[in-house]
């Protein structure tokens, strides 16, 4: 063999003896010292690595019969029938009756519960996004056995305070109708969305095929929707050039029942895929952390920091499409558009 | 695709449970969240198509799912409270010999599961499934990559990891 290895091949070596590549190395200086770099990385990371094999000198002490049987109890779990839900809804439930349940089972479900966390938050017993966590969806999965009209006939969903996003003249004006602050851009937008804040309310309501228990019956959730800027560069009949948004903090409130009895509640439903339910158990920080829907098939993704905060960015640097989300004490940033991912971060980072 | 019947699912279930945990609870530390992560890829195996395919694929499949999942679980733990991990690590040390020991010994697993929450996705399952055994085949199969590009991601992972634990411990 008489051409150089490179970083690969001689890592490969370290598990595989290559004898061919063995005789290069003995008259090869630098492939040699390249070597006891790629050994040296190895070999620490072998060392450093093996001290979580303290955990496994413990016999793994598991009952799988038991968790089978949790797991498929689960599974099985019984819920509400659907074809009853969906009788025992009125026809007059409008699409943002039906958005906004489903925004309130999304931000509830997300606050699924391990016990005994966030005592701050347990005393006001409300929940509040501070920070974000990616959640794998099965989206096609998602849109076929989605069912709204069973999420609507859970009881009465209140949206009259909610406004739609406006266009308005400028950052400036957003601001005002908004009541947050605008975020960083360069240049001025073509497009300024501005949304109000303002409260929606689910009741939830008892009735025959609902499986609404009766101890929730009356209990609220109240979901303070943040106001929002969105400023665009590009056309808004189709996917902007560049897109800029922020919102305020979402806040989610219980009233008549503890949040985390009606966040069990939904979490028992049949409308919610159980990878996603799993997932969304899974959330420590259930009370203040958003979950973020990322598509199972879709873009790739990764969790990255944009100016000192954790952040979500989707796609990848063919240029083809990018997204950034940023969570901060304010609320939400979101940077996108027809970009690389790396020119995405760039403008969350100045956002 | 039709979801995995209940039969098939439990003889899948047993085979690979007690494995599946074994190496969520090297990421993780913490026996209860590891038997989590292990049950959440079994029941995302049950309606994914490749539930449907060889044991080898499914095994494979389930490697990469539980490691992904115990990753992203410690990437959140530790963005949470970077505390919690060593009082986990501390948790399931079998057999503490002295105290002083015990706190150095989950500190330092502490930093070694810290490092490989910042790794890339892919290098850090390559190192976890490589250290706990697997041959260069099975982490190709379990990661979709050529199995010459193991190599690749073991060099760099190896690399990333001890800049990240040097950048730590300074």
């Amino acid at each position: 063999m008489t051409d150089c290895a490179d970083s690969t091949a001689l890592r490969a070596h370290l598990d595989h003896k290559n004898a061919a590549l063995d005789e290069h190395l003995d008259t090869c200086e630098t492939c040699a010292g390249l070597l006891l770099s790629v050994a040296a990385d190895a070999g620490f990371a072998r060392r450093e690595l093996a001290l979580l094999d303290l955990v496994d000198t413990v016999d793994v002490d598991v009952d799988v019969e038991a968790a089978l049987a949790a797991v498929t109890g689960s599974v099985r779990a019984p819920v509400a029938p659907l074809a009853a839900a969906r009788a025992g809804r009125g026809s007059s439930a409008g699409r943002r009756v039906i958005l906004a349940g489903a925004a309130a089972l999304v931000v509830l479900t997300a606050a699924v519960t391990p016990a005994g966390r966030g005592a701050l938050a347990e005393a006001l017993d409300a929940f509040r996004g501070e920070r974000l966590q990616p959640v794998t969806v099965d989206m096609q999965a998602w849109a076929s056995s989605f069912d709204a009209d069973a999420l609507a006939a859970l009881g009465d969903v209140d949206t009259t305070d909610l406004s739609e996003p406006d266009e308005v003249a400028g950052l400036a004006e957003a601001e005002t109708v908004s009541g947050i602050t605008a975020p960083g851009v360069s240049g001025t937008p073509d497009h300024v969305l501005a949304l109000a804040p303002g409260t929606a309310r689910l009741v939830l309501q008892t009735r025959a095929g609902n499986g609404v228990p009766a101890d929730l019956d009356g209990a609220a959730l109240v979901v303070d929707v943040p106001g929002a800027i969105g400023a665009i560069f590009g056309t808004l009949d189709g996917p902007p050039e560049v897109f800029v948004g922020r919102s305020g903090p979402l806040v989610v409130r219980a009233e008549g029942a503890p949040l985390e009895k009606i966040r069990s509640f939904l979490l028992s439903r049949d409308e919610l895929p159980e990878e996603l339910r799993s997932q969304l158990a899974a959330i420590r920080d259930w009370r203040s952390t958003i979950p973020v829907p990322v598509p199972l098939d879709g873009p790739g993704w990764k969790e990255v920091e944009v100016a000192g905060r954790p952040a979500i960015a989707f796609g990848d640097d063919t240029g083809l499409g990018a997204l950034v989300i940023r969570q901060d004490r304010e609320g939400v940033t979101v940077v996108g558009g027809r970009m690389g991912v790396n020119r995405a971060l760039e403008l969350a980072g100045e956002a | 695709m039709a979801p995995l019947e209940d039969d098939r699912f439990a003889e899948v279930f047993r085979a690979h449970y007690a494995r599946l945990v074994g190496l969520a609870r090297r990421v993780l530390g913490d026996a209860d969240e590891a038997e989590d992560a292990a049950q959440e890829a079994l029941l995302a195996l049950r309606t994914d198509p490749v539930a449907h395919r060889g044991d080898d694929d499914v095994a494979a499949w389930l490697s990469r799912v539980v490691t992904n999942g115990s990753l992203n679980r410690l990437r959140s733990r530790r963005r949470a409270d970077v505390r919690a991990q060593v009082v986990a690590a501390r948790d399931v040390r079998p057999h503490p010999v002295d105290p002083h020991d015990e706190i150095v010994g989950a500190d330092e697993r502490g930093r070694v599961r810290a490092s490989l929450a910042v790794l890339p996705e892919r290098q850090a399952t390559a190192l976890l499934l490589r250290h706990a055994g697997h041959s260069y085949r099975e982490i190709a199969n379990a990661l979709g990559v050529a199995e010459g590009s193991v190599g690749v991601l073991l060099a760099r992972g190896e690399r990333a990891f001890r800049r990240a634990h040097e950048e730590m411990t300074r």
